[in-house]
């Protein structure tokens, strides 16, 4: 092939990298080989860009040391690079923005040999070789720039509040997704129910992941605030620095703690909703129940309790003092008692549902109160949220997930 | 105190056809868990590659896996590759080899205290306790136990019983079932220490085999330099994965030589 015909791709990973793993990585490495094997790519160039600090998340280290950590574990790459542009404006910026940028740069830099990132010299070479070897004309519809991302960031773009609509079908519409899977999440799915997304289907790229390779980064921060090894996980380039300079203590994992994230901040703004997030504090009662069979099937309950259960009409008593958190979960059969501070795990006996211990953390996700449940099962959690006077509840387990909505008990 | 902790040495036996991150990971979540347990100062690692005569399909020399460990253990500063196992005529038990392992632990350790296991009179009891030897493995070894006729009874005895075993798991296996299925192992229960990875990160050599002979791109699955190594020496190919193809494994075809024995009880 003369590769004439190929259009040619660069891929950009926008994220906290905090700090950057192998997975972020592999991403890009399984992003490419998926695109090139379909025989109408070629991919030149991946750009990992760190979000600001302005971004405000929880535990999210200074910039300069996450763009330092994104330097070093592409150092052995010859084709994904860094760029610190996003990291360096002061406020926070919109994924769509930061995709016009690059895309503007990307453009520029076909025009003018005169490449204006850092890649390092005989990297650039290649990159370059790579843009320019083969076909002598370069039309602009012939190059590509695709934002790549796990399925999560997918998913997030059903958030309210998180993306701006326009923002979204400017990603999908104009530009295009490489989205890789993790177990447990069906992205086809996710498209299929999202209008907006299934309009722009072809422009979004579903790559399967071969091995299964779930290092987060959040794992990886626990793991290295409890003195526990982290190696073969990050480049040990990575894991040399972090000890260098202390990086991921008990301290910096309190930094922007409760502390509302900039695009949910900016989408208040914008709308002028003075209000804070709406208060879960109420009593609930359930009206709408879906796939509570396959989550209760996926933590191995039995036939006969789930033929219970899904009888049953449940009611939700939640309380709040300070940050602590009493959920009351009651039925004409069951009752279910827990009690939480946000932020601090706690051990999590699931007496009378599936009677296993867990390791349970409630951490604020925007406007979601989201629990990760750490035990036996996989991907176990639940997220809580209000959307229109409504209570949302989402129940996981190992890929099977069970929405729930309550409205307000009308006696109260 | 930490003098009075057990020096111990972690024993991965396995074809490691490739060595992956993975392998490589097992020992560092071991290591963390035995240091949690209070009684246990890890001094070592051996990752031993089993010989060819294994006869397992697609293992490819084990001059060039032992290689590719060495290459992946350099910047370890704690785990080393050896290749006693892989240089014996014929396929060595797992329970051969950590006997000759331990023999070789206990000497360096008698000769560099200048105390003798047998020597009658008491030790100082300042002096730090007897080096252990311990079986690392991942929670599908565990399951090998249930496999009729892999392991011979005594073996599985000396293995779990006089020695002991780290079993790290991954992902849905449950490693406490297969302790509870096998007799033997729950005897020795206490002697099994179970390691829960949180990280879901199940790399196997099968797969990465079968990406290398796809083209695809093992990087960030196994070190750049074993990488390397594999292209330098054009390791697994379609040809390489028909190797030993239909041939039993050693350990049951030597099995299948012995007396029944069993059956006249």
């Amino acid at each position: 092939m003369d590769g004439q015909n190929l259009t040619k791709v660069v891929l950009l990973a926008c994220g906290s990298f905090n700090p950057i793993t192998n997975m972020h990585l592999r991403m890009f490495e399984l992003a490419r080989d998926h695109l090139e094997d379909t025989g109408q790519y070629r991919v030149m160039k991946g750009i990992i860009s760190p979000v600001g600090d302005a971004y405000k998340k929880k535990g999210l280290i200074e910039a300069r040391h996450r763009l330092e950590m994104a330097r070093l574990s592409t150092d052995s790459s010859d084709w994904i690079t860094f760029d610190p542009w996003e990291s360096l404006q002061p406020e926070w910026v919109e994924t769509a923005k930061v995709v016009r940028h690059y895309y503007k740069e990307m453009l520029e830099a076909e025009q003018n040999t005169d490449d204006v990132d850092t890649v390092k010299h005989a990297k650039k070479r290649r990159i370059e070789e790579n843009r320019f070897g083969g076909s002598s004309h370069h039309k602009k519809d012939g190059l590509q720039l695709m934002l790549l991302c796990g399925a999560d960031v997918l998913e997030s773009f059903g958030v309210p509040n998180l993306w701006k609509q326009e923002d979204i079908v400017e990603i999908v519409g104009r530009y295009g997704l490489v989205c890789v899977t993790r177990s447990g999440s069906d992205p086809h799915k996710f498209i299929h129910q999202s209008d907006m997304l299934w309009k722009y289907r072809q422009n979004i790229h579903v790559v399967c992941e071969w091995v299964t390779n779930e290092i987060s980064a959040t794992q990886v921060r626990r793991s290295l605030r409890r003195g526990r090894s982290v190696r073969y996980l990050l480049p040990d380039s990575v894991v040399h620095y972090i000890q260098e300079h202390g990086l991921y203590s008990t301290e910096s994992e309190q930094k922007n703690a409760g502390v509302v994230l900039a695009p949910l901040q900016r989408s208040q703004e914008e709308k002028k909703v003075i209000k804070m997030p709406a208060s879960l504090c109420d009593t609930w009662d359930i009206i709408s129940n879906v796939n509570l069979d396959g989550y209760m099937t996926a933590l191995g309950i039995s036939p006969c309790l789930r033929k219970i259960a899904l009888k049953v009409k449940m009611k939700k008593v939640i309380e709040q003092q300070g940050d602590q958190y009493t959920i009351k979960t009651t039925s004409k059969v069951k009752n279910y008692t827990i009690s939480f501070r946000v932020g601090q795990e706690f051990e999590e006996f699931t007496k009378g549902l599936d009677n296993r211990h867990v390791k349970s953390l409630v951490t604020w996700e925007g406007n979601k109160l989201v629990c990760e449940q750490i035990g036996e099962k996989n991907n176990r959690g639940w997220a809580h949220w209000i959307e229109e006077d409504k209570l949302h509840l989402e129940l996981y387990c190992e890929g099977e997930v069970c929405k729930q909505i309550f409205k307000k008990n009308a006696n109260e | 105190m930490a003098c009075h902790r057990v020096p111990l040495v972690l024993l991965a036996c396995g074809s490691f056809n490739p060595i992956t991150n993975q392998h490589m990971r097992l020992f560092e979540l071991a290591r963390d868990h035995m240091h949690s347990t209070g009684q246990y100062q890890v001094v070592g690692g051996i990752v031993s590659p089993v010989g060819d005569g294994y006869g397992k399909q697609g293992l490819v020399l084990a001059q060039h896996r032992s290689a590719m460990a060495k290459l992946a253990l350099q910047s370890s500063d704690w785990v080393t590759v050896d290749e006693w196992e892989s240089q014996q005529a014929d396929w060595t038990e797992t329970v051969v080899t950590m006997r000759y392992h331990y023999g070789r632990i206990l000497k360096e350790y008698e000769q560099s205290t200048g105390k003798h296991k047998h020597s009658i009179g008491n030790t100082s009891p300042l002096s730090s306790p007897y080096p252990q030897l311990k079986l690392l493995c991942g929670a599908d070894f565990l399951n090998t136990f249930q496999i009729p006729g892999l392991w011979l009874d005594d073996h599985v005895e000396e293995v779990a019983g006089h020695f002991g075993l780290i079993c790290v798991s991954r992902g849905g296996l449950h490693p406490e079932r297969a302790v509870a299925m096998s007799d033997t192992l729950s005897r020795h229960s206490q002697n099994i220490f179970l390691v829960r990875e949180w990280v879901r990160n199940e790399t196997s050599a099968t797969k990465v085999r079968q990406a290398l002979r796809q083209g695809l791109s093992v990087k960030y699955l196994i070190p750049d330099s074993v990488i390397e190594y594999i292209h330098q020496h054009n390791l697994y190919t379609e040809e390489s994965e028909r190797r030993n193809k239909g041939t039993v494994l050693r350990p049951l075809a030597k099995l299948a030589q012995q007396p029944m024995q069993s059956l006249d009880d």
